[in-house]
C-alpha cells in the first residue's frame, strides 16, 4: 500500500483554554474520498486549515503527500500546496476578478504558461464544472450560490491537484444543485483519480461518492470506515448523529 | 498511474513507426523536458500515435494539441479519459476576436457619459439628504426613536478621538501662518496687526478648513469602509428585512453627529492655531501674550466666529452625506468598495472647498471695514 495522502499523528489543538483536538490520529489514503463529519463546532474545518497549512496545531505532526507542513516554511513549500486544491465553503473567489481570471490565477502564478494558455485550460475547468462560457467574463457578485460553488471548484482544479479539500460542498445548494455538483465530483475523480477529503453535514447528499467516514467527537476521531460500518459503531455521539440524519430509522443498523 | 511515482515523459519510435509517449506529461513532468515539444514537433501529426501509457493533465494535453497543430492525429490510440479532455479543450478554444470598431466620436461619449454619472451620482446624494430629513422628521413626531447610542458613539469617533490629531495640525499651522506673516508686517512696522490677520484668517477660514479636512480623511472614509462592507455582508438587507430603516440607524446618527461635531472641532482647532500664532509672534516680534489677548476682542468681530462656526456645521453635513452615500452605494467587490473609499475622500475635501468658496463670496459683505 502507498504512503497515505494525508498523515495526522498526535495533533493537539487549542484556542485559549479550550481543547478542540487532543492526540487525534487520521490518515487519508491515496485515490480515496473521506468525509469528516462532526457536531457544529468540533473542530472538524480547523483539522481541515491544518491539512492546508493555514493553521498549525498546538503538538502533532500533520503530512500531506509526504511532506511535513508548516506554515514558517510557506515560500519553500509552494510546490507543495500547488499540488492541493481547496474549495472553501463560500467560495473565497477573488471579488475584483471575473470568474474566468479567478480560474487563471493560480495557472498564471504558477509560471510557464503563456496568457492565452492559461486562458485556455481555465476556460476548459469551467467547462468541465459546467459553466457557460459567457459566466466567465462575469464578476463573483453576479453569480448565484451555485455558480459561485462550481466557479470555486474549478479554480480548486485549475493545477490538476492531486488532493483535494473541500469545505462543505454541498451547502446552500438546493437538492438538484447538490446532486448535480456530487455528481461532478464523481465524474473528474473517475477521470483523474482524485483523492479528496470534504469537511460535511449532509453525509447523505455526498454518500454515493464516498470511500470513508470519519466521525469527529470528544476531540478525536472516534470512528473511522466505511459509512455503513461506522453507522454500527458504538458510541453515543454516533448513533445520536446518524438518529438525527434519518428520523424514519431507515437503514439503521442495529 | 501513481502520481506519487511519476516518471519522466518520455517519446519513442516503435520499428513500426509509431509514436508512443509514456511517463507523466503533465505540467510538472514536461517543466524539466522542455526539449520533448520539440520532439513532438519533428513528428508528424499523420504519424501513428500512441498516448494510452503517457499520464496526462489539462497542461500537457493542450501543448500536445497544440504541438499537433491544433488536431487530433487520426491514428490515435488514448485512454477514454484522456480523449475527453481532448475534447473538453476543443470545446473550450478561443472565440474569434470581435473585430473593433473604431467610433470617432467616442471622447464626446466620454465626456457626456461622464457628465451624466456626475448628475446621477448628485440626484442621488440629494435624495439620501432627502430621508435624513424624513427621518429627522419622524424623529421629531417620534423621539424615542432617537437613535441616541449610534448617535454619542459617533460624536466620540468622529470627535473626541480626533483632538489629538486636530490639535496637533492646528497648533503647527499656526505657528507657520504667524511666523510668515511676522516676517512681512515687520518690514512695514506694522507688527500689532499680526493679530487682525491670524484672528480672522483662523477664526472664518484656516480653523473650519483643517476640522473638515481632517475629519472628512479620518471620519469620512470610515462612514464609508462601514457602510459598504455591511452592504457586501448584506447587513443592510438584514436591517431592512426586520423594518429598520438604515437611514435611520446608520446614516441619521453619522452626518448628524458629524453636524454637531465638526464646530466643536473647528473652535478647538482655531484655539489650538491661535495658541500656535501667538507663540510665534512672541518669539518673532516680541509682541507680548497680554498685548496679544488684549487687542484680540477689540479688532476681530464676534461675527468672523459664527460664520465659522456655520460653515463647520456645514462642512459635517457635506462630509456625513458624501461618506454615507459612498457607502450605501458601493459596489458588492473589494475592489468597489477601495474604490468608493477614495472617491468619498476626494469627493468630501473637494466640496468642502468648492462650499467654503461659495461660502467666501456670500459673507464677503462682513469683511468691509468698519465705518
Amino acid at each position: 500500500m502507498s504512503a497515505p495522502a494525508v498523515r495526522l499523528r498526535g495533533v493537539s489543538t487549542r484556542f485559549g483554554e479550550r481543547v478542540i483536538h487532543h492526540q487525534l490520529d487520521l490518515d487519508v489514503q491515496q485515490g480515496e474520498v473521506l468525509a469528516l463529519v462532526g457536531a457544529s463546532g468540533c473542530g472538524k474545518t480547523t483539522l481541515l486549515r491544518h491539512m492546508i497549512g493555514l493553521t498549525q496545531p498546538a503538538a502533532g505532526v500533520v503530512e500531506v503527500l509526504g511532506v511535513r507542513v508548516s506554515p514558517e516554511q510557506f515560500l519553500a513549500q509552494r510546490g507543495l500546496r500547488q499540488r492541493c486544491g481547496v474549495l472553501f465553503q463560500s467560495g473565497a473567489l477573488f471579488s475584483a476578478l471575473s470568474v474566468l481570471e479567478n480560474v487563471a490565477l493560480p495557472l498564471l502564478e504558477r509560471g510557464g504558461l503563456g496568457r492565452a494558455d492559461a486562458a485556455h485550460i481555465a476556460r476548459c475547468k469551467l467547462a468541465q464544472v459546467g459553466l457557460a462560457a459567457e459566466d466567465g467574463d462575469k464578476l463573483p457578485a453576479q453569480l448565484s450560490g451555485g455558480m459561485i460553488k462550481r466557479a470555486a471548484l474549478a479554480r480548486a482544479l485549475a493545477l490538476d491537484p492531486e488532493l483535494l479539500f473541500l469545505d462543505e460542498p454541498t451547502a446552500g445548494l438546493d437538492p438538484l444543485g447538490a446532486q448535480a455538483f456530487v455528481a461532478l465530483i464523481a465524474e473528474l475523480r473517475a477521470l483523474h483519480g482524485l483523492t479528496a477529503v470534504m469537511v460535511t453535514h449532509e453525509l447523505e447528499r455526498v454518500a454515493p461518492l464516498l470511500d470513508r467516514v470519519a466521525v469527529l467527537a470528544d476531540r478525536r476521531v472516534v470512528a473511522i470506515g466505511p459509512l455503513a460500518a461506522v453507522r454500527r459503531a458504538d458510541h453515543p455521539f454516533i448513533q445520536a448523529y446518524f438518529a438525527a440524519h434519518d428520523p424514519q430509522g431507515e437503514n439503521h443498523g442495529k | 498511474m501513481n502520481p506519487t511515482f511519476a516518471a519522466s515523459p518520455t517519446l519513442r519510435l516503435s520499428a513500426d513507426g509509431e509514436v508512443q509517449l509514456a511517463g507523466s506529461w503533465t505540467f510538472a513532468g514536461l517543466r524539466d523536458h522542455a526539449g520533448l515539444r520539440a520532439a513532438v514537433r519533428a513528428q508528424s501529426p499523420q504519424a501513428r500515435w500512441d498516448v494510452s501509457h503517457a499520464e496526462l493533465d489539462a497542461v500537457g494535453a493542450l501543448w500536445l494539441w497544440q504541438d499537433w497543430q491544433g488536431q487530433l492525429p487520426a491514428a490515435l490510440r488514448a485512454t477514454e479519459a484522456q480523449r475527453t479532455l481532448w475534447r473538453d479543450l476543443v470545446a473550450a478554444q478561443a472565440p474569434a476576436p470581435t473585430p473593433i470598431r473604431r467610433d470617432a466620436l467616442a471622447p464626446l461619449r466620454a465626456v457626456g457619459r461622464g457628465a451624466l454619472a456626475l448628475l446621477t451620482q448628485a440626484q442621488l446624494v440629494c435624495m439620501l439628504w432627502g430621508r435624513l430629513l424624513l427621518a429627522s422628521l419622524h424623529l421629531l413626531r417620534h423621539p424615542s426613536a432617537l437613535p441616541a447610542r449610534e448617535l454619542s458613539a459617533n460624536i466620540y469617533h468622529a470627535g473626541v478621538s480626533a483632538l489629538g490629531i486636530t490639535a496637533l495640525v492646528g497648533l503647527l499651522i499656526g505657528v507657520v501662518l504667524s511666523y510668515l506673516s511676522s516676517q512681512q508686517l515687520a518690514r512695514y512696522g506694522a507688527n500689532v496687526l499680526i493679530v487682525d490677520l491670524l484672528g480672522i484668517s483662523i477664526l472664518r477660514e484656516l480653523g473650519p478648513l483643517l476640522a473638515a479636512i481632517l475629519v472628512a480623511g479620518r471620519s469620512g472614509s470610515a462612514m464609508t469602509a462601514q457602510l459598504g462592507t455591511m452592504k457586501l455582508n448584506q447587513e443592510l438587507d438584514a436591517l431592512a428585512a426586520m423594518g429598520l430603516s438604515a437611514t435611520l440607524r446608520l446614516a441619521w446618527p453619522k452626518t448628524v453627529a458629524l453636524l454637531l461635531v465638526l464646530p466643536l472641532l473647528a473652535v478647538w482647532t482655531s484655539a489650538l492655531a491661535l495658541v500656535g500664532g501667538m507663540l510665534a509672534a512672541h518669539w518673532e516680534l516680541g509682541l507680548s501674550f497680554g498685548q496679544f489677548l488684549d487687542r484680540f476682542p477689540r479688532v476681530v468681530k464676534l461675527v468672523h466666529l459664527w460664520i465659522g462656526l456655520g460653515k463647520s456645521a456645514a462642512f459635517g453635513l457635506l462630509i456625513g452625506l458624501i461618506g454615507c452615500h459612498f457607502g450605501l452605494t458601493a459596489p458588492p467587490s473589494s475592489e468597489g468598495l477601495g474604490r468608493a473609499t477614495t472617491r468619498a475622500v476626494v469627493a468630501a475635501i473637494t466640496l468642502v472647498i468648492v462650499a467654503d468658496a461659495l461660502f467666501a463670496v456670500l459673507f464677503s459683505i462682513t469683511l468691509r471695514p468698519r465705518p
